[in-house]
Order: structure tokens, then sequence, then C-alpha cells
């Protein structure tokens, strides 16, 4: 690795123009990539970071963007000055760039191979026959099996993280000296990630590529980059090497992000869920973060899920003989105790959304019970339904999604009361104001609609949403997991203190392993629509039994570089699909209690 | 799924696929044709009263003896069931008017409809979709706003008004193009000068078939296009460094393309429709101006016949469209 800068960006100026403002999202970054190096950008939302990224490829249309600056130096050119037809030649060729969601970035009409050969035609002025044999020939690169055959697919039939490595692909088929990565594994499960950034790392290596790599993700940076830059409000409030600044971070704002990042282990010890520190308190001792005990042990569960099993579509028909179905949730069992928070993690597809959508009945369970106090809601309707929905309610992953543009958020708080004919209008609005205070927010936030509010104000709103019915439990659908850390921590604390100041339960739908170590009491692993493992959270965490949690575990990114290269060892194959012929039976299951309340399933 | 054992299953679907869809057409038809049936019989009068009528009028007796001849003195379910016998067995029918069976006289009109449908449906389309997508690649500059304009007179302007207008201008006026017919029947030409010469007196017709249709693509494409320019996948490919021609046609029309084909079909029976009048002002020798013709004469088994032909003829179209789609979008397989 030489010191030259390949890439020099200085002082960097970036505004949107809207509504005849000009708005600044850079104000004055410099920053300069080294050859062969990998350098990450980090910050929250709206700090610029990827602004930066497309501006140096110049990908933002303008206007409305206004970009200006000093200069941004590649190979002895100014990015900024060139004209369109030199950035072509540019683009995809000496700088290529890959993006956060893989689902979208590719096309979905053209075959996979194509769009890479595409590389090669454009760039190598090679004929399509020649490209397309270099295309499988990146595909292997990328290690996607069966390259060859691969190559003729359309995206679609490709997995998320096979998707990424299409792309990556795309990116690297003309050798570029520098590969913009913006937050390319955000929109990934953590073995995927741990995969991804492993390709990227090796790739890098091999091909003498630097990386410009832009994350939010403290324990992602910590994991693959050599030197840092963090950005707050358009500007780089601290750079240097990974390892110099987790060791010595010197910026309030820094520090605030690494201990933001949730860390798992870092609850070695404690037996109930834990607040993170406040904004600016990062040294709080754990004594004054841990809850009190909030589980009602004694009592008759709240809820007792039973053999649940959902299944989707595949009904065989006249001319349908060949019939599959995607056995969602297979033969699930747990139960919550009142004032318990049980997590479910696993991987996307895993079932542990439909999980969640059964007992709110949002989805139909095709078999199994699920005793509410002790009353079967498996199978009811009308007004038994409406009466359990009071009892058990649900808050999403969007908050934006699930909140009507056109609705005041007040008028959406009151929607339950109104619907469940509880209150009149006038002490409906004296409850909202109620339901306001309780997440945080203020009475006069209560006539505004939804876009007014940030996203983590969002999240509160529906969570006060929720809780208008006053229900006993609430299903909480990776309701944190598109939130920037710092209101992460903000979302999940105020959970917590409404779970000790109501006796609420909380089923924690996540895939966020640190975050779920932190909230929950006791924790199930979902793989394949099967619980694999079940217990109390610090067995789960401190003695994981089997191999999927364990490999679950060892893919989450530890926010500490001098531990980098431990999840190395995930290995490279996909999760399996749910989808089985039709009138497949699942094999009997049998669980292990290799502790008091740990159940494993049985290898077989 | 790829490689030749992709191929052969995709043909072995598309196959299933065309059997299923064919098999569903039958219980169509029927539906179709009881519901026209029922329908036509409310009208009243009958092609009697009409025969009588240009005769100058006839004595009951005579009313009596052609009712019974025609079948027409029969109970109404009596005539249903006689007529979807006749269907069943390909006999469409007798029409009064033209003193012939339907069926042959219906297949002598169609290839005629056929060809200005066929042509003024893909005039249509290729205008539209490039004034679609010029529009959508400059948006809100001067050309957009022009083809914008284009588009509003397209909805708006009724199809018999501006067939005449046509006519007017181009024909009476300019003398540029024939006001009726689909070739001269004097000249009698053959082989070129025949295609040449038919060519020449569609053009009238296809512009006023077409130019409805042509705003609704130009409409469709515009706004599908600005939908897809900010789909990941075209900012994607503008950072692989492609041209933007290649990035708007390659990538973006392509994938425009698919709420397109299902306006296609969704539009070809109002097409019909359309083509009723527009043969009927032009004197072109197709299915629309029969149409006119029979039910002026109250020539029920004619326009039944029509009426069934049209309807065989939509169903086909919509199994094409949905073939045509799945080719298109390697997301929709066929079921």
């Amino acid at each position: 690795m030489t010191q030259e800068p390949i890439l020099d960006v200085a002082d960097l100026r970036i505004a949107f123009r809207s509504a005849g403002k000009s708005i600044p999202a850079v104000r004055g970054l410099s920053f300069n990539l080294r050859r062969g190096e990998i350098l990450a950008l980090v910050g929250e939302s709206g700090c610029g970071k990827s602004a930066t990224a497309q501006a140096v490829m110049r990908l933002l249309p303008e206007p409305p963007a206004e970009i200006a600056g000093t200069h941004a130096l590649f190979e002895g050119r100014d990015l900024l000055r060139l004209s369109e037809a030199e950035m072509r030649n540019i683009r995809g060729n000496r700088i290529s760039m890959i993006f956060q969601d893989p689902l979208s970035t590719l096309n979905p009409v053209m075959k996979v191979g194509d769009q890479i050969a595409e590389v090669f035609v454009r760039h190598k002025g090679m004929g399509w026959d020649a490209a397309r044999k270099e295309a499988v020939r990146m595909l292997d690169l990328v290690r996607i099996p069966e390259a060859a055959r691969r190559a003729s697919d359309y995206p679609h039939l490709f997995s998320g993280g096979m998707r990424q490595r299409v792309a990556i692909a795309t990116a690297i088929a003309a050798r570029p000296s520098v590969l913009i990565a913006d937050e390319p594994t955000t929109a990934l499960d953590v073995t995927i990630q741990a995969q991804i950034l492993e390709l990227i790392r090796s790739l890098q290596r091999e091909e003498e590529m630097a990386v410009l790599f832009i994350t939010h993700d403290m324990g992602v940076v910590a994991e693959i980059a050599d030197r840092m830059v963090v950005m707050n409000g358009g500007q780089a409030v601290e750079s240097g090497t990974t390892e110099a600044i987790f060791a010595d971070p010197r910026e309030a704002y820094t520090r605030t992000l690494i201990s933001a990042v949730p860390r798992l282990g870092a609850m070695n010890g404690f037996g109930q869920p834990m607040r993170f520190p406040p904004p600016g308190r990062i040294d709080t001792p754990p004594s004054e973060l841990l809850m009190p005990d909030t589980v009602r042990a004694d009592e008759r569960p709240l809820i007792e899920v039973r053999n649940l099993s959902v299944r989707f579509g595949g009904r065989a028909g006249l001319f349908r003989a060949t019939g599959s179905s995607v056995h969602a949730v297979e033969n699930v069992s747990f139960s919550i105790q009142p004032g318990e928070t049980l997590a479910l993690v696993g991987e996307s597809g895993c079932g542990k959304s439909s999980t969640g959508r059964a007992i709110v009945r949002l989805n139909e369970p095709t078999r199994g019970s699920i005793l509410l106090e002790g009353r079967d809601i498996a199978g009811i309707r009308g007004e038994d339904l409406k009466r359990m929905r009071r009892r058990v309610q649900m808050i999403f992953q969007d908050p934006f999604a699930s909140l009507d543009p056109r609705m005041s958020v007040g008028a959406a708080i009151a929607e339950p009361l109104v619907v469940h004919r509880l209150l009149d209008r006038k002490s409906a609005r004296t409850r909202v104001l109620e339901l306001l205070a309780q997440v945080g927010l203020k009475p006069e936030m209560a006539d505004r609609l939804p876009h007014e509010f940030s996203g983590g104000q969002r999240q509160r709103i529906c969570v006060a949403r929720a809780l208008a019915l006053e229900p006993s439990l609430i299903v909480a659908d990776e309701s944190v997991s598109a939130l920037d850390v710092s209101i992460k921590a903000q979302v999940v604390n105020m959970m917590l203190e409404l779970q000790r100041k109501l006796g609420l339960s909380y089923l924690f739908i996540s895939h966020d392993m640190a975050v779920v170590e932190r909230v929950s009491h006791r924790v199930a692993v979902m793989y394949l629509g099967e619980i694999v493992e079940i217990g109390p959270r610090a067995e789960i965490f401190g003695n994981p039994r089997h191999p999927y949690t364990q490999r679950l575990m060892a893919a989450v990114p530890i926010p500490d570089p001098s531990r980098r290269g431990e999840l190395r060892s995930v290995p490279l194959n996909e999760l399996r699909s749910p989808v089985r012929p039709h009138g497949y039976e699942p094999p009997e299951r049998v669980y292990h209690e290799v502790a008091p309340g740990h159940l494993v399933m049985k290898a077989g | 799924m790829s490689g030749s054992g992709g191929r052969l299953n995709g043909a072995i679907n598309t196959g299933i696929f065309v059997l299923r869809r064919l098999v569903h057409v039958l219980p169509t038809m029927f539906l179709i044709l009881t519901v026209n049936f029922f329908l036509l019989q409310m009208a009243p009068g009958d092609a009697v009263d009409v025969l009588t009528g240009e005769a100058g009028g006839a004595s009951p007796e005579i009313v009596e003896m052609l009712r019974k001849e025609f079948g027409l003195d029969q109970s109404t379910g009596m005539q249903f069931l006689r007529y979807v016998q006749n269907v069943a067995t390909f006999n469409l029918g007798y029409s009064v008017g033209y003193n012939g069976h339907v069926a042959p006289i219906i297949l002598e009109r169609i290839p005629a409809s056929l060809l200005l449908m066929f042509t003024a449906i893909v005039v249509a389309l290729i205008v539209g979709v490039t004034f679609g997508v010029i529009s959508a690649v400059w948006r809100g500059r001067w050309i957009d706003n022009v083809i914008n304009v284009i588009s509003i007179w397209g909805f708006a302007l009724p199809l018999f008004w501006l067939a005449l207008m046509l006519i007017v201008a181009f024909s009476l006026t300019l003398r540029w193009f024939p006001a009726s017919g689909m070739y001269n029947v004097y000249q009698g030409h053959t082989g070129w000068a025949f295609v040449t010469d038919v060519a020449y007196h569609m053009v009238l017709p296809v512009i006023s078939l077409s130019v409805y249709y042509l705003a609704i693509f130009s409409r469709i494409t515009r706004s599908s296009m600005i939908e897809i320019f900010g789909q990941d996948y075209m900012r994607f490919a503008k950072a692989k460094g492609l041209h933007p021609a290649r990035i708007t046609l390659r990538h973006g029309l392509r994938n425009a393309l698919l709420p397109i084909v299902t306006i296609t079909g969704l539009q070809l029976g109002a097409m019909l429709g359309g083509s009723v009048v527009i043969e009927t002002i032009f004197a072109w020798p197709g299915m629309g101006r029969l149409a006119f013709d029979a039910i002026f004469r109250r020539d029920l088994n004619l326009l039944l016949g029509i009426l069934f032909v049209s309807s065989f003829l939509v169903i086909i179209a919509n199994i094409l469209t949905d073939m045509i789609y799945s080719a298109l979008d390697p997301r929709i397989t066929l079921k």
C-alpha cells in the first residue's frame, strides 16, 4: 500500500435547490483515498455521505443539486469539472459504484450475464460474444455457483446476497481503481453481510482497488476499513486510522456513535434488559441502566402458541397438479408471560414476521392454536376478533408507510379508539395528548401530518397508536431496524420504560442480535420456519448450542477493529428455501432441554 | 432453469397455458352469445318489419308467412335453442338483409377490418411510444408541452368529427387522399400497384382511428418512463458509464413497455367499436360497416354473428397480450 492518494477531494460543497432555497448537504468536505486502501465515510442519515459519493461519480442530477468545491482529483483529472462525455468514460471503468438495495439495482428484464457484459462492450470495446464469456468469468470471480448456467438467468431468480454479488461483479468488471460502495450490506442479513464484506475485502486485495465505503454502521467500519472519516451535518468531524479512532475517539460525536453501536456480549452477567446510555452520558454505570424485573412469572401465560403453522399458496387444481406451498411457519410453539419480552430472531424468510402476523391474525394460521389468556384466538372472527385486537397490537418496520400521509397524527392515534367505540371525539382528544406525552412527544404535535416528523418520531407515533387500546401484548416487527443508531437507542429505551410502567409484554421480532440482547428476557431463534433454539436471553447469547444460532452470532460485526476477522469462519451458503411440494409433512422434531428453559432442536 | 432445458420447459408451459385459456374460451363465448341474443330480442321490430317496410308495406298474411319462414313466429326460448344449435355447428344462420349465409359474409369482411385496426394500432404504438419517450426525457421543456397539447387533443376530439374534418381538408380541399373505399374499383390494380392503392386509401381512416390511441400510449409511456427514471437500476446503468440513449431505450423503455402492452390489450375491444364509426364514414368494406348496416336492417342474425366473431377476436387478442407480456417480463410465468 502506497501513500499516494488516488482520489483527492478538497472542500467539496453540495447543496440541493428546493422551492427557491438552497439547502446545503455537504459543507466543505475534504478527504483523500489512497491506492489500495478501504476508506469508510461514516455518519447517520442526512450527514451527506451518500451525496458525497454520488457527487464524485457525478450521478446527482444538476439541478436540483449544486456541486462546487476546490477539486476532486482522480488520476490527475478534476472530476468536478469534467464534461459528461468524459465522465462516462470514467464511470464503470475507472471508478465504479454499488448501491444499498441489491433487489432494485439490477434491471429486472435483462439477463444478469448481459448486465455485466454491457460493461465490457462499453469500456473494453469487446463484441457481445466475448463480453458474455467475460461476464461468466466475473460471476465466477464473485463466487456465484454454476456461473455459466446462472449468467442467462434473470435477477428475480437470485437472492439478495447473490444479487449484490452480481452488482459487485458488474462494478469491478472493467478493473476500476476505485470502487465506491454505498451502504452495500445494509439491506442484507448478518450472515450474508459477513460474506459480502469478506468478498469486497478479498477482491480489493486481489485487484488492488481502493474502496470508498459508505456506511452508518460502526460495526461494519471496524470490520472492513483501514481509515475512516466521521461525518456530521455535511462536514468531517474526525478522521484517521480505524484502530486509532476506535481506541481513542477524540470528538464527542464519534464517541456517541461508537457507544451507540450495540455490542454483542455487552450484557454478560446481567439478567434483566438494559437501557442504552442517554446521549452525552456514555459512561453511565450499568446499574443505573438495568431495568427492574417486570416479568410476572407466577401468573398464567399471556399468550401461548402451540404447534402453529402458516402456509401460503400452492393449492393443487385441474391443471395445477404440481402444487407447492411456502411453509412459512412450521410447528412453532412458545409462550410469553405478562411483562415479558420474547425476541424472535432469524434472517429474512425464516418465518419470524409470519409468526407475528399470525398472532394478530393478519395471516390466517394453517394449523395450531394461539391461546390469549387461555382462549384460543386462532379461528375467531367478527366481534371476537375485534375484542382480541384490543389486547394485541402491532408496530411495523416502516413508520412512514404505516401512517396515512393525509391524516394528522392525532387522528391516526385516535382512530383505534373511535373504531372500537371506546371514547367519544372529545375524550379521545384528551387521551391522544396523554399518549403523545407517554411516547415523549409534545401535545401540540397532534395536529401535524406524518411527513413533518423524523423517522424516530414517526415510530413513536406508531407506538402511541398501538398503546391507545391499552393492549397487553405488542408485536413489534423490526420496529427499530430502519432507525439510525442514536434514534434506535432512544426508541428502545422508551419501549423498555413503557414495559416497566404499563406491564406490557412484547413479541420483539428482529434480525438485529445486538438490540435483541438488550431488550429481551427470552429469545427464540427461527430458521426455515421452525424454532431451532429457545431459552433465556443469557443462555442463548452465552451458550448458543444450535449450529445455526452459533453462525448467526458469529456473523454480527464487532465494533472493535482489533478483533477484526473473527467472523471469517462464516461459510458461503444461502438460506435454503421453505417452499415445499404439496402434501409435504415436516419431520417430527425433538428438543433437548440443555438448561432450565433452554431448548435446542436435535439435528436431523 | 435456463439453457435448453429452460427453453423446453418454457415452450411446454406456453402450450399448457394456451390450451387452458382455449378451454375457457368456450364458456365465455356461450355467455356472450346468450347475453347478446336476449339483448337484441329486447329491441323493437324485426327483419320482416324492415323488409316489408322497404317494399312499401305488405298484407298481414304475407308478414305472417315471412315470419314463419324465418322462424320468427316461435317463442324466444325456441329461437335461442335453435341458434345455439346452429352456432355449435359453425352455422351462424341466414342473413335476411344480404340474402345469404352469415358466416361467409362476415369472413369476407374480416381481412379489411383487421388490416385497418392492426395498422392503426401499430401506428398509434410507434408514434405514441416515441412521443411518450421524448416527453419523458425532456419533461418540462417545450417539446414536452407540445406533445402534451397534442395528446389532450387526441383525447378530446370526437372520432367522427376528426374523420369528417380530415375528409374536408385532405380529400375535398387538397385532394391528396381519397375520401372513401379501400381501393380504386375502376383501375383494377394488381400486385404492388394494388398494395400502394390500398395504402393510399388507408391513410385517412388510419389517422382518424389511431389518434385517440396514440394519445393514450403517449401518456402511459411518459408516466411510466418518468417512474422508471427514478429506479435504482437506471442509476446503476448510469454508474456503469453507459450512453444516455442506451440507458433510456435498453434499460428504461424495455421496462416501460410492460404497462403499454397491458393497455393495448385492454383497448383492442374499444377499437372494434371505434372502427364501426370509421368504416362507415370512409365506406371501408369491413366488419364495422357491416354491423352498422345490420343494425339498420334489423338483421338480427347478421348482427349476432358480427358480435360473436368480434368477441372471439377480442378474446384471442387478450390471450396474445398475455403471451407477449410474459415474453417481455421474465418474472411472469404463464399459469
